[in-house]
């Protein structure tokens, strides 16, 4: 049997359930649906409620993260207990890595390095 | 065999008749007043069970009150309007013999002529859909809310807007928010997308969100005067709502 190559690359997964926020990935439902409705949901790791902090009480996903990371970017939720090894510095670094990947549009451009002769 | 068939027939001729004996009202259903409650007595020719349905719109008897099985029915309806109408329709689970209205507050306590025919027939097709009990006992709280692991934090953000004494309290007051937007046709607004559905009550500034399924997935009071207006979807209307569970 021939094994049948695939067409389309593999691409990584990423989980539209990510906190805007913080980066917590295990939110129950993506923060806004595809016309722009809030999920009314409290993020469990920095307590921003999508549809709620923001659109009544005014507050940006920035401003609010400037201020969790102020209060020293602790989990919030009282009902729901943190991820086993849960590390908010690691969340946030990666969740801005994977953000600032997102705004390259198409394939990053190559460095090259090449030795000039005296 | 024979016999055998003939007798069957008749076994189930005499079934027809004990079982399609039509139930019916004897004279006018007759209602006592005061301010805050009315009592509605009526009789029926033969036992059957006791439904009274009633609401302030004649096209929408949303109420419901249910009594004991017999020929003579009474029914009192507690904590009404004063000086309103209602409209109500009596009869059994399975038929309705009569329906009339009444005002509380003095007015006099006459049972007045019921609706047109074709909007008995409207009623009786809407009535199903539209019927909520009287005294509304909130489901179990993991039937009601929609992410349970969620429950606490929300009741922890904003129990304290309804005086929730408890997360279950803060979802079975959800809960009732919801049948209360139906039964008083509260503003809705429907989001297609994901079949959240947004209530609001303008006197009471609550509002609630609520899954395709009609679990909850928050209730708080709005501190923006403008929140309810710039929430998504198009309005829709309690008839319109279709969930597995009152």
């Amino acid at each position: 049997m021939s094994r049948k190559a695939s067409a389309k690359p593999k691409l990584m997964k990423t989980s539209a359930n990510v906190c805007p926020v913080c980066g917590f990935n295990q939110l129950a439902e993506p923060p806004r649906n595809k016309t722009g409705g809030a999920s009314m949901e409290i993020c469990a790791c920095c307590g921003f409620q999508f549809g709620v902090t923001d659109d009544d009480r005014g507050i940006s996903h920035d401003e609010y993260r400037q201020r969790w990371i102020a209060d020293g970017m602790k989990w919030t939720s009282t009902g729901r207990k943190a991820p086993k090894g849960w590390n908010p510095q690691t969340q946030l670094a990666s969740f801005a890595l994977r953000t600032t990947l997102s705004r390259v549009k198409g394939r990053p451009p190559r460095m090259s390095f090449t030795p000039q002769m005296a | 065999m024979r016999a055998f068939v003939h007798w069957t027939v008749c076994f189930l001729a005499l079934l027809n008749g004990v079982f399609s004996h039509a139930v019916e009202i004897i004279g006018e259903p007759h209602v006592r007043t005061d301010a805050s409650s009315a009592t509605i007595t009526w009789k029926t020719d033969v036992e059957c069970g006791t439904r009274l349905q009633y609401g302030l719109n004649a096209a929408q008897l949303s109420q419901k009150a249910e009594g004991e099985v017999g020929s003579t029915h009474a029914v009192t309806l507690q904590g009404l309007v004063p000086g309103t109408t209602y409209h109500f329709s009596v009869g059994s689970a399975r038929v309705r013999l009569a329906t009339g209205s009444f005002t509380t507050g003095g007015a006099a306590p006459a049972a007045t002529p019921g609706p047109s025919i074709m909007r008995r027939v409207l009623e009786a097709i809407t009535q199903e859909k539209k019927a909520a009990p009287a005294t509304l006992t909130p489901p179990p709280t993991r039937l009601t809310w929609g992410h349970l692991d969620s429950l606490q934090d929300h009741f922890d953000r904003h129990g304290r807007d309804f005086r929730a004494k408890s997360p279950d309290d803060y979802a079975a007051q959800a809960w009732l928010f919801l049948q209360r937007a139906r039964t008083e046709n509260l503003p809705m607004k429907r989001d297609d997308t994901d079949g959240t559905l947004r209530v609001f009550d303008p006197q009471t500034s609550a509002f609630a969100a609520y899954n395709a399924g009609g679990k909850t997935k928050t209730y708080f009071k709005p501190e923006s005067p403008t929140y309810w207006q710039r929430q998504p979807g198009r309005a829709v209307k309690a008839a319109d709502l279709r969930f597995s569970f009152r």
